[in-house]
């Protein structure tokens, strides 16, 4: 049984379609939610899941060991949802805009989208304060809270400077504080 | 007193107990700054508590469709090789030189014309000598049956480019 990222890597490279199933289980929820964050659309991140799990069994080899893999899968996941939504590199050119926190915001409106599990209440609730944030902002918070990647790994996923990414961070706390205390107090989020 | 900046919060907040003890100092002393750090730490330890979405169980078996469906590589689709082989064979009939002569006797038995003594078994003249006959017969076929080899050699392009195109076609849409 392959338990470790490395055999199953190594397996991969060997054209083990198994391999591929035990690396989906590992990584593929998380995938699905990071391209979720981009294309905003429960059927079309499935959609990119797949291509990018496609991808990365077609293209296994072009990985060398250099730098970690998760950090390889995760740019394949951002350009591919990028192609997706047919934009190119969205980051440059996106304001560091605050959200107004006095315009109405329907925290419900996407609850169907999110799967009952045991505690996942917070989870739903920030998922769904995360989707009103500008993409950068929500992709860095994800990338940084979800996946545990750092500064520096976010910055090369995203093709960003790192002080980017920690601006984006900043704002994008600030933001969801606004966001979550239209609806909750500070008492029931902690 | 110069406050904080964005990136000296970011440090203290990933690395918390462990980040530079200036920055601890300065913010146990500084009233703004100490705000700006408690903004960020109630969400950054909300944040803490994320789990990820749930994708549809049956991802994998979509996953393994996909892969079969697309073509696997370019070169091994069923039209091109056999096309590009026939070609190959097309471009002899056409290409190559014609002997200037042949000898009609076996190479054993040619008489050299200055020395009157017949000419040794000499391998390499054995192998110019089936060369030229071998690409010789192909230029006579050629020559006999042009306008069938023409339309065959159009025929079996026109395979090869449908397929080449119905690949490339496959693969971006997929």
């Amino acid at each position: 049984m392959m338990n470790n990222e490395n055999d199953i890597i190594k397996c991969l490279q060997n054209g083990d379609t198994d391999a591929l199933r035990h690396l989906m289980e590992l990584h593929q929820d998380y995938v699905f939610t990071i391209a979720y964050r981009i294309v905003k659309n429960r059927e079309k991140a499935e959609e990119v899941t797949q291509d990018v799990f496609v991808k990365v069994y077609r293209n296994i080899n072009a990985y060398q060991g250099r730098g970690k893999f998760r950090t390889w899968l995760y740019t394949i996941v951002y350009r591919t949802a990028l192609n997706a939504l047919n934009k190119k590199y969205p980051g440059k050119n996106e304001n560091f805009e605050e959200i107004n926190p006095c315009s109405p915001i329907n925290m419900d409106s996407q609850a169907h989208v999110f799967t009952v599990n045991n505690n996942f209440d917070t989870s739903r609730i920030l998922w769904q304060a995360i989707d009103k944030l500008p993409m950068m902002q929500g992709l860095a918070i994800s990338l940084f809270y979800l996946n545990q990647f750092n500064i520096d790994e976010i910055s090369e996923i995203l093709k960003i400077p790192a002080n980017t990414v920690k601006t984006h961070l900043h704002r994008g706390r600030k933001n969801l504080k606004y966001i979550l205390l239209t609806k909750y107090s500070e008492e029931e989020l902690i | 007193m110069k406050h904080l900046s964005i990136e000296d919060i970011e440090i203290y907040l990933a690395d918390g107990k462990n980040a530079h003890k200036n920055i601890i100092r300065h913010i146990q002393h500084c009233d703004v700054c100490k705000k700006a750090v408690d903004e960020q730490l109630s969400v950054h330890l909300f944040l803490k508590k994320i789990k990820p979405m749930h994708a549809s169980n049956n991802l994998f078996e979509k996953t393994a469709a996909r892969l079969q469906k697309q073509p696997e590589a370019f070169f091994i689709d069923s039209l091109f090789v056999p096309a590009f082989v026939l070609l190959v064979i097309l471009a002899l009939f056409f290409f190559i030189k014609t002997p200037k002569k042949i000898n009609p006797l076996p190479i054993d038995r040619q008489i050299n014309i200055e020395t009157g003594y017949s000419q040794k078994n000499n391998s390499y003249e054995k192998i110019t000598y089936y060369i030229n006959t071998f690409s010789k017969s192909f230029y006579y076929m050629g020559k006999r049956y042009s306008n069938e080899m023409i339309i065959s050699a159009l025929v079996i392009l026109i395979f090869f480019f449908y397929s080449a195109l119905d690949n490339y076609v496959k693969r971006k849409l997929l």
